[in-house]
């Protein structure tokens, strides 16, 4: 077949490939009419450095101390680093070293897609440092794919200035893996030293989740940080902008992306701070009883249970339903049992039990244990499986979950009658 | 009573129920095994495990394969079941890995479960060698947790072409390890790789292969496959490389026999016989009887899971356990299918009825006895699961059942076609422009293009430039970038012909039930609104259609009709490759457009065929662009205007082109390896294009897939066999086996395409 025919039969799929790409073009419906095109650099204060691989653009901004971001601002940092963040930092903290601020690299990309993989590229790539009281944004930018690699020799220069902590949002599952990549498809090598990376998606979900559910930095911006964007450009809309820049090469439909890459950044070093404070002096700074919660586990987490149940009981404080109150009771009870506080773990399951609306055997069964192995009462342990089994019978539950139950309390409470009359035995004989 | 089976085969031929049915009768004796020595460069601690398993010396065709491979070679193993194939890429890479331990392989299998039985057996090799060589398969079962250690580590990564195609190869620089030293890409059962599956699968290789290169590696292939014709051939389609072909089998195997059994006719007008299943459980008890260990292939899961209750309450009614027979088929839970293997190797399990999962090769040993419940569609298949039969020491045997269908009366009646022929040769086209477009798309995000690449066609660039256009790649200083936040390979199926399939949801089950899937091209046959939808032996309604979603939905019915949905094709030819032309017919080979549309449908009455009403059928027309193989009948051809074919009896064009396409679609995917699904058959009166008579047979699937230029190749040869099946077809005027039945094709549909072809074939 010619190549004329050929092309005859790529004509006929042009409609399929039509079809397929008729979504995707819908959102990207390139205007080319506008003439009066600004260029990256009349809309973005930066420099130009030339690099073995070409020319590269980077937007700079410096910030100076006394800028605030609504009631942050961004040397509180220093003040709330240490004593917070450690607790994410396991190596760093065991070798008792001290880290500087200036050795923190804070970190985030604009990419042209979501779904990673090695035809996902960082075109936009954002840096924040600190050089003594000044806080710089550098934001390296590829104008076409041919510029990526002098991006990338841009970005590597800076990571050999002896940074030591990497901190992003969600960066160990997505922007660091995707740099990565870049480097490998580049054929450069990567100068970042990555043992300390601190993504502060892992802190914030430890820390919120329980009460926000979102943890996506915006939401967090919103509900935690309490800073408001404006006119901020959704992040799914941000590869479709570059696509067209590629295209018509007018850079201004970029602006609100820059600025909110920018912004991002600004973000990572308020939340990082946020996280620090909000761990120094938990039960000054937070007041929400689901937080306190939060913390309490991640206290928990370090073994640190007199400092958890501290939590509990400010948490419990606070205004509660009787559903939260029962939670975090439990959670209270779990930690005043680690530290053998048994009088106050024994007031709390009697507390759940009160205050439940349905029947659980939890809080029985470790009354029935504490008194079983700790008090060795076996009396008052089989009158409390008594009563477990006795409030089980009333209760309307599902045929299998009470079955269940019932056979491990009727199980207990056998074993503890045995218990019991052994002792009968030995008290008798002694 | 236990008895062997050469004293049953004797029992059956004297059975007057069972004799006059059987249609042939082979004999293939033992043959002896042929040794040599292991390669002097075969690393001793390989050999000394092999000795443990009291491995002394190899096959000849392992010796053969290992020396090839060790030259340099890509070679392509062909032999026949259980013949030691899997020592012929495991010594190599394991001997490559312990003299390197960098080395890597990549080890393709068709299916999930083959590679987890694979991947078993290398374990076992494995871990006497007291190595660290990592082993893992790497599929969707793979647990998150586990991936980035396989990724770094593993020396041998067991996978298959789905993952490789959206998991690995889009996501090749956390791989970097792997691609760099990658020495050896296994690709077993690679004959499973024709048609659509294979079209697809070369393109996967050549994105790996360009994979490599960015790495600078260059592994070698090393390829099994089942008895096909052209096995060197479609290694070389695949795969781009050179091959060295591997056939020299020197595996023992005991004498075997292979008999035909044909069901009685019990309608001799309507061509009606015996129930395929029940017969075949009469006689599979028979051999259960005599404690003789059974495999049953049947060809879909519904028949499966009859046949194995059947065979159940046989076993219950002599008062035994019923479990002595179990089913085995995909849909089943792995420990269930582990804990079945299992008991066949074992024996206390005495019967197995399976779909064609066991066909490929899952170890459960070697079985007595084989019953293949209805022709599987290939020579090739039917020998693989013939092989499941066969003991190195003692006599086995295999019985193919017919059913009624056209394609299973030719093969039961002609049994020198099947064990006198080559086997069908596999078809692929790798440069189908449909399928080769997606994967530049796939290859594109994995790597930029240079203008002088190659992927496959010569053409690249002008495909490159359209997909620029279309603002899905950027060309930007000598490359095409991906440009478009899309993840191209989630896009791309690899095993379906079309890439969006209908689903049909019972909407009285929930949202959830789906109880099938159509092809695109199907839907106005089969799922139009109104449409009598057959699933499992259940009848539903299809209540509604919703096109731009590709659902269907549909309600349990029961009804005494079936529907029969009037379709109207229009074929346009475009261009024309290839012509033969001969006294009476001209044979043309070209590119066509094919618009169908329904616009009504039948209600027929089962059993009387009655017309009970009509529907109406409201769907926008589907076009497709194919590639097709037409006959025509030329202006000389006898009696085409009011002849007669006998005396009183007239030449019916219309009847007689549309019963030889019933026939022609049926008989030629035994020669082209294809699914009868794969291609579809139009008789127009007067064509358009040819204004002549024509039957036009084409590839179902746009651009095509390379059948239809086979069947121009083969033509003789389906036309001999189409007039063949038409002549020794016992009914009077046509019947489902062979034209189709009369009321459909006509009192002289089956004399009038006998017509054809005898002025065809002539």
């Amino acid at each position: 077949m010619n190549l004329r025919d050929r092309l005859e039969q790529i004509e006929s799929l042009k409609k399929k490939v039509q079809q397929i790409s008729n979504n995707r073009n819908q959102k990207n419906t390139f205007s080319k009419k506008s003439n009066n095109k600004s260029s990256v650099s009349e809309i973005v204060p930066g420099n130009t450095i030339e690099t073995p691989h070409g020319n590269c653009f980077y937007a700079e901004r410096i910030i100076t101390p006394d800028t605030s971001f609504g009631e942050n601002s961004l040397s509180d940092i220093q003040r709330y680093f240490t004593p917070g963040l450690h607790l994410w930092l396991p190596q760093f903290n065991r070798r008792g070293e001290e880290f500087k601020l200036e050795e923190m690299l804070f970190f985030d990309t604009e990419t042209t897609g979501l779904a990673g993989g090695s035809g996902t590229y960082i075109f936009l790539l954002g840096l924040g440092f600190f050089r003594g009281e000044e806080f710089h944004i550098r934001q390296y930018f590829m104008s076409d794919y041919h510029e990526e690699e002098a991006l990338l020799w841009g970005v590597n220069q800076l990571f050999g200035q002896g940074f030591k902590i990497l901190v992003t949002y969600n960066g160990k599952s997505y922007d660091f893996p995707l740099l990565q990549t870049r480097y490998i498809m580049t054929r450069q090598p990567f100068h970042l030293n990555t043992s300390h990376h601190l993504d502060l998606l892992f802190p914030t979900r430890r820390l919120w989740k329980r009460r926000l559910q979102d943890c996506t930095l915006q939401n967090i911006e919103k509900e935690v940080l309490k800073i408001r964007r404006n006119g901020d450009i959704p992040g799914y809309l941000i590869p479709q902008v570059y696509f067209r820049y590629l295209l018509d090469k007018d850079a201004r439909p970029l602006k609100p992306v820059f600025a909110h890459n920018q912004q991002d950044i600004i973000s990572l070093v308020l939340l990082a701070t946020r996280i620090g404070q909000v761990l120094e002096d938990p039960l000054e700074m937070v007041k929400s009883a689901l937080d306190l919660c939060s913390i309490g586990k991640i206290f928990e987490g370090h073994r640190d249970f007199q400092y958890s149940s501290k939590c509990y009981e400010e948490a419990l404080k606070c205004d509660l339903s009787d559903e939260e109150a029962v939670e975090t009771l439990r959670l209270c009870a779990f930690a005043y049992k680690k530290q053998l506080k048994w009088d106050k773990a024994e007031a709390a399951w009697r507390d759940i039990i009160s205050l439940s609306r349905d029947f659980s055997p939890y809080p029985y069964e470790e009354l029935a244990k504490y008194y079983e192995h700790q008090k060795k009462d076996y009396g008052q342990a089989e009158s409390i499986v008594e009563e477990a089994l006795h409030r089980l019978n009333r209760e309307n539950i599902s045929g299998s979950v009470k079955t269940e139950w019932r056979k491990d309390l009727d199980h207990r409470l056998a074993r503890i009658k045995r218990k019991k009359q052994r002792e009968g035995f030995s008290c008798s004989e002694g | 009573m236990k008895c062997d089976v050469k004293s049953i085969i004797q029992e059956l031929e004297q059975d007057y129920t069972i004799r006059p049915y059987l249609t042939a009768l082979e004999y293939l004796p033992a043959q002896e095994a042929k040794l040599a020595d292991y390669p002097g460069w075969l690393k001793p601690e390989l050999i000394n495990r092999l000795k443990e398993d009291g491995i002394t010396r190899l096959y000849s065709h392992q010796v053969s394969a290992l020396n090839a491979i060790q030259e340099g070679q890509n070679a392509v193993v062909v032999t026949p079941t259980a013949s030691g194939k899997t020592l012929c890429y495991n010594l190599p890479v394991l001997n490559r890995v312990i003299r390197e331990p960098e080395s890597r392989a990549i080890y393709l299998f068709p299916t999930k479960a083959l590679a987890q039985d694979q991947l078993r057996e290398l374990y076992r090799l494995v871990e006497a060698l007291d190595k660290s060589i990592g082993t893992h398969t790497y599929d969707g079962d793979t647990p998150v947790s586990a991936r980035s250690a396989i990724r770094n580590q593993g020396n041998i990564i067991v996978t298959n072409p789905d993952m490789l195609h959206t998991g690995i190869l889009p996501h090749h620089t956390k791989w970097h390890r792997l691609f760099q030293n990658l020495k050896y890409i296994v690709i077993d059962e690679i004959h499973i790789y024709r048609g659509v599956f294979g079209s697809h699968m070369a393109n996967v290789l050549r994105r790996l292969k360009r994979i490599c290169e960015f790495y600078g590696s260059k592994p070698q292939f090393i390829c099994c496959s089942a008895t096909i014709a052209n096995p060197q051939e479609l290694a070389e389609r695949i795969t781009g490389e050179k091959f060295t072909l591997i056939n020299n089998n020197g595996a023992p195997s005991g004498e075997k026999y292979f008999l035909f059994y044909n069901p009685p006719v019990i309608n001799r007008e309507l061509g009606i016989r015996k129930s395929l299943i029940k017969e075949t459980s009469r006689l599979v008890s028979k051999f259960l009887n005599h404690d003789i260990q059974t495999i049953v292939f049947a060809r879909s899961r519904l028949a499966t899971e009859l046949l194995t209750s059947y065979l159940k309450d046989y076993f219950e009614k002599l008062g035994q356990d019923r479990d002595l027979v179990r089913g085995y088929r995909g849909g089943y839970l792995p420990n269930l299918r582990r804990e079945i293997e299992k008991g066949l190797k074992e024996g206390h399990i005495k019967g197995v009825v399976s779909t064609n999962a066991l066909e490929l090769g899952v170890d459960i040993g070697q079985l007595d006895a084989c019953f293949i419940a209805g022709y599987p569609g290939t020579i090739t298949s039917t020998w693989q699961q013939a092989g499941r039969a066969g003991r190195r020491s003692h006599s086995s045997v295999a019985i193919l059942v017919a059913s009624s269908i056209p394609l299973d009366q030719y093969i039961i009646n002609s049994p020198d076609y099947f064990f006198k022929e080559t086997p069908e040769s596999a078809v692929i086209d790798p440069d189908n422009l449909s399928i080769l477009i997606s994967h530049i798309k796939c290859a594109a995000f994995e790597l930029p293009f240079i203008p002088e690449e190659k992927f496959g066609t010569e053409e690249l660039e002008e495909i490159l430039q359209f997909l620029e256009d279309k603002g899905i790649l950027h060309f930007s200083r000598n490359k095409w970038h991906w440009m478009s936040d899309a993840y191209p390979a989630d896009e791309i199926s690899l095993r379906s012909a079309s890439p969006d399939n209908f689903t049909i949801i019972d909407v009285e089950e929930g949202m959830d039930k789906v109880i099938g899937e159509v092809d695109r091209e199907s839907v106005h046959t089969t799922i139009f609104e109104g449409a009598i939808y057959i699933h499992e032996g259940e009848q539903y309604t299809i209540t509604k259609l919703d096109y731009d979603d590709y659902k269907a939905y549909a309600k349990k019915v029961e009804v005494n009709y079936y529907t029969d949905a009037q379709v109207e094709s229009d074929i346009k030819v475009m261009d024309v490759f290839n012509l033969h032309e001969e006294e009476n017919v001209y044979h043309q080979h070209g590119e066509i457009a094919i618009t169908t549309l329904s616009t009504m449908y039948k209600k027929v009455k089962f059993y009387t065929h009655e017309n009970l009403g009509y529907g109406k059928i409201n769907l926008p027309a589907e076009d497709m662009h194919t590639t097709a193989y037409w006959l025509i009948l030329a202006e000389t051809f006898p009696q085409l205007v009011g002849g007669k074919i006998a005396p009183g009896a007239a030449f019916d064009l219309a009847g007689g082109l549309l019963a030889l396409s019933n026939v022609l679609v049926n008989v030629a995917p035994l020669f082209v390896m294809c699914d009868p699904n794969d291609i579809k058959a139009v008789a127009q009166v007067r064509s358009p294009f040819t204004d002549l008579p024509t039957l036009f047979i084409y590839d179902n699937y746009p651009g095509g897939v390379g059948f239809s230029e086979k069947i121009f190749e083969l033509r003789s040869k389906i036309l001999a066999a189409a007039r063949n099946l038409i002549e020794n077809c016992g009914c009077d005027e046509g019947c489902p086996s062979c034209v189709g039945p009369i009321n459909q094709v006509g009192k002289q549909g089956k004399q009038s395409a006998l017509f054809i072809l005898k002025e065809a074939i002539r």
